[in-house]
């Protein structure tokens, strides 16, 4: 398990025990958790920390006008505005797309395709990609059947902006948000503003996260981690809105399996030595070429073109 | 139930994870496994002092990191120079003697202060209600007029995250925004 993951679980411990509903039987298996290395690890850690915490008390006057009071008074309107937006999902009202539901969109290879709704939201789909848009009472749903789009979302509190797929759910709270669909996995980005996610699965240990700039959450059917990625990397990351994809200290095996998501014919690695050296740099989606050049001439690697793979190998 | 072990590893392993963090940082240059890297040597560290308690705890930990990194870039097949010429480089340092001890405690509040200030603020506002104010989750719920769940959530993602900035020098970010 991931230690992030575990770290959550812990915390949950940590809440549980502080909820004034602390029973005998949550002692029992509370324990029996514990009886494993690396929970013990990860709520000790967790508990050190959280201890320490308590000495933050004696700030609290001081810091009571310097910075508690104002932010957390933000904060506290911000998630008032949430839990409202929550109860409006409920509500009825207008259609948002057209009344015929879903219209469907479809990306093939190496397309891109840009729509911009009546609001001025756009929603940017890349290669290989299926989406429909539909409405559901006051509800804006896109529908991710698979593939890769880029949401860039006006935000109304009174139409509600829901990305499903696989099973997952993504709710707009002002956002630009990528969301990538693969056959077992999910993944979302969010660039601006904030998101829920809400994954769906057997064993997801984080159901239900706030997702904020920065947060890079990828959910799998047994789980869900959130890491944090350098706004300039995100950015890289979705150089395909421009055709370009962005590699940095990516194996070459990896670099490889992202041309062929754009490209008919297939770059094959043929030795897992050569897979596992990394490269840098900028290329067009569609110019396989730019890479097989690099293989050839910086790697000294042997590239051979059959027709419908290019084979790179010792 | 807490046993010689666990006090031995909260005493004189914890205080070491944020030079451990560098040291890893320096061998490892993908950020979002550093946390896991953190808890392998944690694991190992713990199995071996259930054992045996190592006389010297720093020297220990780091000779673990050691593995642990090298054992990671030979399964990564990458390029490993720079996280070799780095290992060897850091394997000196990891016996000297650590400010960390000493420091702990005069330091202990500021850094808190400052973790507090880098965590996300919808998290931060609970953890601030609950460990600054001393509100009980039930009078936070109360305050906020948001569903237990939410809270209990926010609290929960505060507590994890709290320790990783708590271990975290902000200087040392490595390619972190």
């Amino acid at each position: 398990m991931k230690a992030d993951e575990l770290d959550t679980i812990a915390a949950q411990w940590i809440v549980c025990r502080e909820n004034g509903r602390w029973t005998a039987s949550d002692q029992a298996q509370f324990e029996a958790w514990l009886a494993q290395p690396s929970h013990r690890i990860a709520y000790l850690r967790l508990s050190d920390v959280w201890s320490r915490a308590g000495r933050l008390k004696a700030l609290a006057p001081q810091r009571r006008h310097r910075f508690f009071s104002f932010r957390a008074g933000a904060a506290a309107a911000k998630v008032a505005a949430l839990f409202a937006l929550a109860v409006c999902l409920g509500a009825g009202g207008y259609a948002w797309f057209s009344r015929s539901n879903d219209v469907r969109y479809a990306t093939g290879l190496g397309e891109r395709e840009i729509i911009t709704l009546a609001d001025g939201s756009r929603i940017e789909l890349n290669t290989q990609t299926v989406l429909r848009l539909s409405s559901e009472g006051t509800k804006r749903i896109v529908k991710l059947d698979s593939g890769q789009a880029y949401f860039d979302i006006r935000h109304n509190a009174l139409r509600p902006f829901i990305v499903l797929t696989g099973g997952h759910r993504i709710v707009d709270i002002g956002t630009k948000f990528e969301v990538r669909s693969d056959v077992n996995k999910v993944q979302v980005t969010l660039l601006e503003g904030s998101a829920q996610f809400e994954a769906v699965g057997t064993q997801v240990t984080r159901q239900n996260a706030i997702l904020l700039p920065g947060d890079v959450a990828v959910a799998t059917e047994k789980s869900m981690r959130i890491v944090r990625k350098p706004k300039e990397k995100l950015l890289a990351e979705l150089g395909w809105r421009h055709g370009v994809i962005v590699f940095d200290h990516t194996r070459l095996a990896d670099a490889a399996a992202e041309f062929n998501r754009y490209n008919r014919k297939k770059l094959v690695i043929a030795d897992p030595k050569v897979a596992g050296l990394t490269i840098g740099g900028t290329f067009q989606t569609t110019n396989i070429h730019q890479l097989t050049q690099l293989a050839r001439d910086i790697f000294g690697l042997t590239v051979e073109d059959r027709g419908q793979e290019i084979i790179i190998s010792h | 139930m807490v046993s010689e072990v666990d006090d031995w590893f909260v005493r004189e392993v914890l205080p070491l994870e944020t030079s451990l963090r560098k040291f890893l940082r320096r061998g490892w240059r993908n950020e979002a496994d550093i946390r896991d890297l953190c808890q392998d040597v944690y694991v190992a560290v713990y199995e071996a002092a259930s054992r045996e308690i190592p006389a010297s705890a720093r020297a220990f930990v780091f000779a673990v990191a050691r593995n642990v990194l090298a054992d990671r870039v030979r399964r990564a097949q990458i390029v490993p120079i720079e996280a070799v010429a780095d290992l060897e480089e850091l394997g000196l340092s990891a016996d000297e003697p650590g400010p960390e001890r000493a420091a702990m405690a005069r330091q202990d509040l500021r850094k808190l202060q400052a973790a507090l200030d880098r965590l996300p603020e919808r998290w931060r506002e609970v953890v601030v209600m609950r460990k600054v104010q001393g509100l009980s989750l039930a009078e936070i719920v109360a305050r906020l007029g948001i569903a237990e769940r939410t809270v209990s959530q926010h609290l929960t993602l505060g507590i994890a995250a709290l320790a990783n900035v708590f271990h975290d020098d902000p200087t040392d970010q490595g390619d972190k925004p």
